[in-house]
């Protein structure tokens, strides 16, 4: 009898074939997943918003179509990430579709990297489509297409690629719907923490300052991703920033793949 | 040969995160070729165990080896293929996409897959339904494809969880065929299942564990053949009330021109049948009462109890 050897391009032990097997799977799975609809018509909503409000504004109505734009791809692709990744795992638990793939020669790291993959490939789908859009009523609204536009697109696709990896060590050791809050709350403190920064600076030392400040440094940062009015502006931005926070996001994804791996396998 | 040696295993549950032992000591060994049934309540460790077997875990305590390897290796896991208990597959994927996604899983070339899927599919009786969807299938099919996935890297170790699990008898009968065929080509098979006579058809071996141990183990004729319970004899041409009054001998029942009688050992079965020749009877039928593996299952459950 004889059995297969197992076979593929391979990076620091990891078998891509393997992994591009799962990230394939899961990228049909959510494309046929209702969420993925729903969270698309809301973009479509705001998008169909910003339109009306574009028109309805005397002065630079494309600012109003970048501004609500790049609103609705950021809160499409958070949605898309905390959503899927939330209950990525535990359908795969409930189905026990997880069993059989770990029953061959991949490790659970391989897996979760794969699930991610597959989920990446969506999250990118999903802002190219929306970039393309509001790239379209843009220019329609005499606007000029700038390495800034791209530049927030790009870091948008990155933070929701990084958000994913961060909800899916929440869902390793929670229920769906308490990952979901949790992450909502993590969304909204990440992208205020400058707010945060500021109150540091007013406040006397202390316990509470303290406090503050490991919360700042332990939690995501998610405005390194949020070109904000830089964009609306089209003021340039730096390549060394855009770098740096794709390098920030690639490293706290792996690792938090790597921790959600082993926090699986503790669940088993 | 599958060893499984001294194996615990046990997992944290609760507030406090106490240790529950699932398996205490668990030791048998499967010999290549066998088909060995694997016997146990809700609860046993079945499964747990199961887990270990086809590597997807490693034990606590002791070591799970498939031809000397401990099986959470790659090396021996893919030359074991597993089909869990009641398995969702991904049912918007034809039987087909199926079996290259679990392939390309196995880290076999598309082209190698492409080559087996024929192959695997006609095996498991299922070539006619390669382009339909999983959602179209019916529970029999779904496992049948379910075989399908974990005999296509061609393992000689085939570990099926429950196999039998809510098929009706037809499909009991189909899956007891496939497994006898798999078995014919050479694949060493280990499966669970709670319906014992399905065990009893098939098995050559058997485990019996309870509460995270093995109770019982060994080949099935043989655990068979231990406990002869009796002898049943059919007399024609005496009606009971003809019939010698002998030690060790009870009626079962009384027909129109026959009856049956039983003996409690093979011991008086000359003497008996000579009496009953001498008073004029005919003997229809002689028969030795074996425990069925039910029983046996159903007393060392009741030992333990």
């Amino acid at each position: 009898m004889n059995h297969v050897k197992a076979k593929g391009s391979e990076l620091m032990g990891i078998k891509f074939t393997q992994v591009y097997a799962i990230a394939r799977i899961t990228f049909q799975e959510i494309l046929r997943d209702k969420v993925l609809l729903n969270i698309i018509l809301l973009s479509v909503l705001l998008l169909s918003i910003a339109f009306a409000a574009s028109n309805l504004t005397f002065l630079s109505p494309e600012r109003v179509i970048i501004d609500f734009g790049f609103t609705a791809m950021n809160l499409s692709g958070m949605m898309i990430a905390v959503f899927h990744c939330a209950s990525m795992i535990q359908k795969e638990f409930e189905r026990r579709t997880i069993f059989v793939a770990l029953a061959r020669p991949i490790t659970h790291f391989q897996f979760l990297l794969g699930k991610l993959f597959g989920l990446f490939a969506i999250l990118l789908l999903n802002c190219t489509v929306l970039a393309a859009a509001i790239g379209v009523f843009y220019l329609s609204f005499g606007g000029k297409l700038n390495l800034t536009f791209f530049y927030g697109v790009f870091l948008l696709t990155i933070q929701s690629l990084f958000f994913a990896g961060l909800t899916l060590i929440v869902a390793s050791f929670s229920t769906s719907s308490e990952t979901v809050i949790i992450m909502i709350g993590l969304y909204l403190v990440g992208n205020n923490i400058s707010e945060i920064d500021a109150l540091i600076v007013k406040m006397d030392p202390g316990v509470v300052k303290t406090l503050l400040k490991s919360m700042v440094f332990i939690l995501p940062n998610l405005e390194n991703f949020n070109l904000g009015f830089t964009i609306t502006y089209g003021l340039p931005v730096s390549g060394t920033f855009v770098l740096t926070s794709c390098v920030y996001a690639i490293l706290i994804t792996f690792a938090s793949i790597l921790v959600s791996s082993l926090l699986i396998q503790r669940r088993e | 040969m599958l060893e499984i040696n001294q194996v615990q295993q046990s997992f944290r549950s609760g507030f406090w995160l106490n240790r529950v032992e699932v398996l205490k000591g668990v030791s048998f060994q499967v010999p290549t070729g066998s088909i060995f049934g694997f016997l146990g309540p809700n609860g046993a460790g079945k499964t747990t165990l199961i887990h270990l077997v086809v590597g997807m875990k490693r034990p606590r305590e002791g070591v799970v080896l498939w031809k000397g390897v401990p099986t959470f290796q790659n090396s021996a896991k893919s030359n074991i293929g597993y089909l869990p208990e009641r398995p969702y597959f991904h049912d918007f994927l034809t039987g087909e996409e199926f079996l290259v996604y679990f392939g390309r899983l196995s880290g076999m070339k598309k082209s190698t897959v492409l080559s087996r899927v024929d192959r695997v599919l006609a095996s498991v009786g299922m070539a006619h339904a390669r382009k339909l969807e999983l959602r179209k299938y019916s529970k029999g099919m779904l496992q049948r494809i379910g075989i399908a996935q974990a005999i296509l890297h061609d393992p000689e170790l085939l570990v099926l969880d429950e196999p039998m699990s809510g098929l009706d008898p037809t499909g009991r009968k189909e899956i007891r065929e496939l497994i006898l065929e798999l078995s014919r080509e050479g694949r060493t098979i280990l499966f669970s299942s709670h319906v014992i006579p399905d065990v009893e058809a098939i098995c050559d071996r058997v485990a019996i564990i309870r509460q995270g141990k093995i109770v019982d183990t060994g080949i099935v004729s043989n655990f068979l053949e231990q406990e002869t319970l009796g002898v049943d004899v059919e007399v024609a041409g005496l009606s009971a009330a003809q019939l010698p009054r002998l030690p060790h001998m009870s009626l079962v029942s009384e027909k129109t021109n026959s009856v049956r009688i039983q003996l409690d050992s093979r011991e008086n079965v000359e003497v008996v049948l000579r009496a009953i020749m001498d008073a004029g009877g005919r003997i229809r039928s002689v028969a030795p009462i074996r425990s069925s593996l039910e029983e046996r299952y159903e007393s060392r459950e009741s030992k333990g109890k």
